[in-house]
């Protein structure tokens, strides 16, 4: 590490992009929060989609969470790190291009959003539905945000990394690890794209991506923000910096392997299920850790509670954390899992940290924020005060509002009479019995926005009475690093020796019978030698971190290097797997083919294989790839899953339990994370054409009780059966096998199949056109669950193709 | 079932060396925890970073 100059220079820090970033988050934070109510009013009251496509319910869920997560605490991550790192690194950001870069480039791709998603142009997957020129946009104004900090790392005239660099770095890193993998994705059209993952792997990598993008996007950045500004609130120093630094590792290395809790009971392979469930336990010891040393911050300044409002926010922030960190792995555990997944509860949670934990973080950092970057004082303290109490009661409101829901609708699907029979098939009836609880959900919104709009308010007002503030401070200069720290830390004792003992555990899981000996020698030597090192030369193993915080590069190596592990070690077993179940399965069908061409070819039942090719997946005809594609764009995700997991209860409602190989051609995979309506993984065959029909265009004439959307627009839009076969091609590309000759006829096959079902409608007298956006989602909604379906008047004769 | 597939394979060590990575790192940070912060001066420097005061906006 270069030596310190102790030349001193005057630095301006920029902070005109914190006021930039700071207003940006008070209004986006209303638009997301706004939409949050429309689509809580929607759930108790159907009639508030408008029947009109672009307010129902399955597009405006996605741009709730997109505004939430991104436009509402990016804009206030970004608003609290530009301000916190020029402080603790003593350097003005390293260019302020990049950072209007990153300013006006998150605005637009906001507003990207807000016009594609209510448009239906999503790709389909939780919290990543924004399509693939979004998806490149935002992988670029993070990458210009990643140099600018990274830059700014390098100049810095402070030697040491507060720990809330730390979790900065972890976030920039991680996000655009995470963001990267999760968008793959093969182009169809401008608009459109299939991602180039599917079925089993497509839900890992998604639910790595999901549950990290929570982690690392609206955990790591705000536990930044936390141990910056809640010292500087309560004017005193964290109440342990070392639990802050086993808080800061721990949680880096264990979130990221925990994204399997969210696919408990699934196909995806038992391994991985408990490997998630393991790690999600283990995130208990440093969440709370964390938790912890925020509260007991406040050590011998407890009467500032009574009295500011900012502490005020923060302290039910930081307990907010501590209720939904224990709140995760509780629900990770799989019993509790089986109960709690796919309802009401798993919103109460996330609305938990997302609400509870990240918007009182982000209402108390800009209290504390705006008066300093406009050189005031706040505006009206009582109103903050007026603002803490209603968001409180309100956040109560909606969060115990959803526990009480989600543990009913639980209890009530499994519940079976004496006989073992389900009590209550009617799905509906659960709905019903929730409606109460969706009424106080939406008062408890309707409070926290209303709040929040008193906050809006006074932070205006804060602004228009004060003048835009230019802080210079006087910092001792310092030379910049050079690579002497590096490879010091490189060739340190603990880094040689910890180096030494990864490979040979390495070594040891793939040794054999023979070699295993050896390795266990030789790994007896190396902590033998390691031992005898630290004897010899403690100081220069106490060093050891001290080298790493003050080395930025090396200190982001680690951090990344300790966040892959957990996803290589998930995504790439599970992309074998999947790569290997079709080969193995098609050779299987090959060779029986053959034996039932040549009489003299000897077949030997294979009976796993043949179980496998019984539920192995066949591609879609290509009106049901089509009507896949409606489905999509109209987020009927967001309230239905397909995954029947292998519990008692969900086989007597849905039928038999969903099978890996059943969704490995679908790209993107469609498992769900919540039923506001049933499953639908075996939902074809079950009724008939007409009730698709009447079900899609007055969902109450059919389920009298039911809250689902009229989607009556699908029977005035027109399919473009022409360009089918170019999305086919594409699928072909991602190794869904359609044949040259499927791909030719795609246009006459679909025409096909949409008049055997508008023959049927029309034999009950209903006319629908054959190329009508209906007529291919029912055609899609048909299949699910089964084989192929009659595509031709023939095939229909004999019953199937 | 493919859901049990892995069960058997070797590619599963992967996952358990991962762990032990993460032990053995765990192991490291708490000993710098507990020896290399032993120092309170340092670690007290380090933790008042952000309390340092500065000329310009009001309130610092």
């Amino acid at each position: 590490m270069a030596a310190a100059d102790t030349n001193m220079r005057t630095v301006v820090y920029d902070d005109d992009v914190c006021r930039a970033f700071s207003l940006a988050t008070v209004i986006w934070g209303a638009v997301a929060l706004l939409l949050g109510v429309i689509v809580a009013t929607q759930l108790s009251h159907w009639q508030a989609n408008f029947n009109t496509s672009w307010l129902s319910f399955g597009r405006l869920r996605p741009l709730h969470t997109n505004a939430a997560i991104f436009a509402f605490v990016g804009n206030m991550m970004f608003a609290g790190i530009y301000y916190s790192t020029q402080r603790l690194l003593k350097v003005r950001m390293a260019s302020d291009l990049l950072s209007w870069f990153n300013f006006w480039g998150w605005q637009i791709i906001i507003v990207a959003a807000a016009v594609t998603l209510p448009l239906g142009l999503t790709q389909g997957k939780e919290y990543a539905e924004l399509i693939w020129p979004i998806d490149i946009a935002i992988a670029v104004v993070w990458v210009a945000f990643a140099v600018n900090f990274f830059w700014t790392l390098a100049r810095r005239n402070e030697p040491n990394l507060y720990v809330a660099i730390w979790f900065y770095i972890a976030t920039i890193i991680t996000i655009a690890v995470l963001h990267i993998v999760n968008s793959l994705a093969l182009p169809t059209s401008f608009l459109h794209s299939y991602p180039i993952w599917a079925g089993v792997q497509d839900a890992l990598v998604q639910w790595w991506y999901g549950h990290n993008a929570v982690a690392f996007f609206l955990t790591t950045p705000i536990l930044g923000i936390m141990y910056y500004y809640l010292p500087k609130a309560a004017d005193r120093p964290v109440y342990s910096y070392r639990l802050s630094v086993v808080h800061f590792w721990s949680l880096v290395f264990i979130y990221i392997w925990a994204g399997p809790h969210h696919l408990l009971y699934t196909a995806l392979p038992d391994w991985a299920q408990t490997l998630g469930m393991i790690f999600s336990l283990m995130l208990w010891a440093p969440s709370w850790g964390g938790m912890l040393n925020g509260l007991l911050t406040l050590r011998g300044a407890w009467d500032k509670l009574r009295t500011d409002p900012v502490i005020k926010f923060f302290i039910v922030a930081v307990t907010f954390y501590g209720m939904a960190t224990f709140e995760g792995p509780l629900l990770s555990i799989k019993s509790v899992s089986a109960l709690g997944h796919y309802t009401d509860w798993i919103i109460g949670h996330v609305h938990g940290g997302a609400l509870g934990w990240n918007g009182f973080m982000a209402i108390g950092m800009l209290y504390w924020l705006v008066p300093r970057l406009w050189s005031t004082k706040l505006y009206s303290n009582r109103l903050a005060e007026i603002h803490f109490w209603i968001a409180t009661v309100g956040i109560l409101m909606y969060v115990v509002s959803m526990w009480v829901s989600g543990v009913s609708q639980g209890l009530f699907w499994r519940a079976l009479d004496a006989d073992g029979f389900l009590k209550y098939p009617d799905f509906i009836e659960g709905l019903v019995a929730s409606k109460a609880m969706y009424q106080m959900r939406l008062l408890g919104g309707l409070l926290f926005f209303g709040s929040y709009i008193l906050g809006m308010v006074n932070i205006f007002a804060t602004v228009a009475k004060g003048q835009k503030s230019r802080t210079e401070v006087q910092v001792s200069a310092r030379v910049n690093e050079t690579g002497e720290g590096a490879r010091r830390l490189i060739f340190s004792p603990p880094v040689l020796f910890s180096v030494a003992l990864i490979a040979l555990m390495c070594w040891l899981g793939v040794a054999n019978l023979l070699t295993s000996p050896l390795v266990l020698g030789l790994l007896c030597v190396t902590v033998a030698g390691a031992g005898l090192s630290f004897a010899l030369g403690r100081d220069r193993w106490a060093r050891w971190h001290d080298l790493i915080e003050q080395n930025g590069f090396v200190f982001t190596v680690l951090v990344l290097f300790a966040i892959l592990i957990g996803g290589v070690v998930q995504i790439i077993p599970t992309v074998v797997i999947s790569g290997k179940v079709p080969s193995q399965v098609a050779a299987y069908q090959a060779e029986i083919a053959q034996a039932a061409a040549d009489s003299t070819v000897i077949f030997t039942v294979n009976e796993e294989l043949a179980e496998q090719a019984k539920w192995m997946q066949q591609p879609y005809s290509p009106l049901e790839l089509e009507g896949r594609d409606l489905y999509i764009r109209e987020g009927c995700y967001t309230c239905h899953s397909q995954m029947i997991r292998p519990l008692r209860h969900e086989v007597l409602r849905y039928g038999d339990y969903s099978r890996l190989e059943e969704s490995l051609l679908d790209h993107p995979f469609q498992w769900g994370s919540k039923r506001t309506g049933p499953d639908l993984a075996r939902v074809g065959g079950k009724y008939g054409n007409l009730w698709h029909y009447l079900h899609m265009t007055d969902p109450r004439s059919t389920s009298p009780a039911s809250n689902m959307p009229s989607y009556h627009w699908l029977k005035d839009g027109r399919v473009d059966l022409g360009g089918i076969a170019h999305k086919m091609q594409t699928q072909t590309k991602l190794g869904v096998p359609y044949t040259d000759a499927d791909i030719l006829n795609a246009e006459q096959t679909a025409r096909g199949q949409g008049q055997l079902i508008t023959d049927d409608l029309a034999a009950q007298s209903v006319e629908l056109a054959p190329d009508s956006e209906l007529a291919a989602i029912i055609a899609y909604l048909q299949r699910l669950g089964r084989g192929p379906q009659p595509l031709t008047s023939a095939d229909l004769a004999e019953g199937g193709r | 079932m493919y859901q049990d597939y892995f069960a058997g394979s070797d590619l599963l060590v992967w996952p358990l060396v991962g762990l032990m990575f993460f032990v053995l790192s765990f192991l490291g940070v708490l000993w710098y925890v507990l020896v290399g912060l032993g120092d309170e001066r340092k670690r007290d420097h380090i933790a008042a970073l952000p309390l340092e005061r500065e000329k310009g906006g009001s309130g610092e």
